[in-house]
């Protein structure tokens, strides 16, 4: 199969697996490169200046969400530690998660993915938020993990996102096998739009 | 001052409406501007606020409804044409480079704008701010969004709780 027609000329390189060939590699490029923007992702900008007085705090529980729903996952977990007034809010917020949002080297280049090794690490965390979130979830991306070496959490993930109605998911297994299963309990979840 | 007609007022000037801040203030603003407050759009649906009668806003002081007004003047003119779909890109990227200036301000007129935001329901004004206070939050540990955001410092008890959530949520931290 001639797969030149999807290369796509400003994407970096892509960090090779062992025994992947070219046309894999290209593949990938574009499986990465066509994983949609996930819902609130937000600029960075300068703290406003601050008077020591605690205002944010006495602010409804509605408009908290509202802010603590446009950070990433890692970022509103961090937010619970801020105070028993905080801790609700991660778990009331639906969960947009994306395992490349761990990894600085994808945060920069959306693109780039890291080796077999840094992975390894990654897959737990997308263990622990699945099961510690009790949903719904928006927006699940799992991207990064080399999902082959993991048959059986692959089962315990997509049981786990359909079991708490996941909305959106994009879901790119590496380094390549096509003959995957998936559990049947994917093609059962009515949440997916 | 005759009273507006409503919906066929089309005699070139915009039909205005007056808001009267909590400090007795008045503003006197395009009916369109201050139709973006989804709670006073019906009230300004069914005429009011027009001639002497202005709108009472018991919320909202002086300072703060000149800032929000403000807001909804420059955002008027994309939000009547039904989110801009004919905006051109240096449209949006004015109100952009508006919106960015808009919430470059101190924490106490922020707080002022989120309750307004609230109050009015002024959708896109309330992500604004919204979004204000995630970038504050972002990229920091939960001592320095104490900080940034003015929270008293930790007793003892709430620093055990920070450490102990640390260690529960290591990758949170990573």
């Amino acid at each position: 199969m001639d797969l030149s027609g999807w290369r796509i000329a400003s994407v970096q390189t892509v960090h090779a697996f062992n025994g992947q060939d070219q046309g894999t590699v290209t593949a990938l490029k574009a499986a990465y490169e066509s994983v949609p923007t996930p819902p609130a992702a937000a600029a960075w900008s300068t703290a406003a200046p601050n008077d020591g007085v605690d205002r944010i705090s006495r602010l409804l529980d509605q408009i908290l969400r509202n802010i603590v729903s446009r950070l990433p996952t890692n970022e509103v977990a961090r937010t619970s530690a801020l105070a028993s007034r905080w801790r609700g809010l991660w778990h009331s917020v639906p969960l947009v998660f994306l395992d490349a949002g761990l990894i600085p080297g994808c945060v920069k280049n959306p693109t780039w993915r890291p080796g077999l090794e840094v992975t390894l690490g990654i897959t737990n965390t997308v263990s622990d938020a699945l099961k510690k979130h009790p949903g719904p979830f928006r927006c699940v991306q799992i991207t990064c993990c080399y999902l082959d070496m993991n048959k059986e959490k692959i089962k315990e993930w997509m049981q786990q996102v359909a079991a708490k109605g996941v909305q959106e998911l994009a879901f790119i297994n590496r380094p390549w096998p096509f003959n995957l299963p998936l559990p049947t309990t994917l093609f059962s979840c009515t949440s997916l739009m | 001052m005759a009273a507006p007609e409503s919906g066929d007022g089309n005699n070139g000037a915009a039909r205005m409406v007056t808001l009267i801040s909590s400090d007795n203030t008045r503003f006197e603003v395009e009916a369109a501007a201050a139709s973006l407050s989804q709670t006073l759009q019906l009230t300004i649906l069914d005429g009011g606020g027009g001639g002497g009668d202005g709108i009472p806003l018991p919320n909202v002081d002086s300072a703060t409804l000149s800032k929000v007004l403000e807001y909804c003047i420059k955002h008027a003119p994309a939000a009547a044409n039904g989110g801009a779909p004919n905006a051109t890109a240096v449209d949006r990227a004015e109100l952009e480079r508006f919106d960015n200036e808009f919430v470059n301000i101190d924490q106490s007129v922020l707080y002022s704008l989120i309750m307004a935001a609230h109050n009015l329901e002024i959708e896109g004004l309330q992500s604004l701010v919204a979004k204000k206070v995630a970038d504050m939050i972002k990229g920091k540990s939960p001592m320095e969004i104490r900080r940034t955001l003015g929270f008293p410092d930790p007793t003892p008890e709430e620093q055990a709780e920070m450490n102990a959530h640390m260690l529960e949520y290591g990758w949170a931290y990573e």
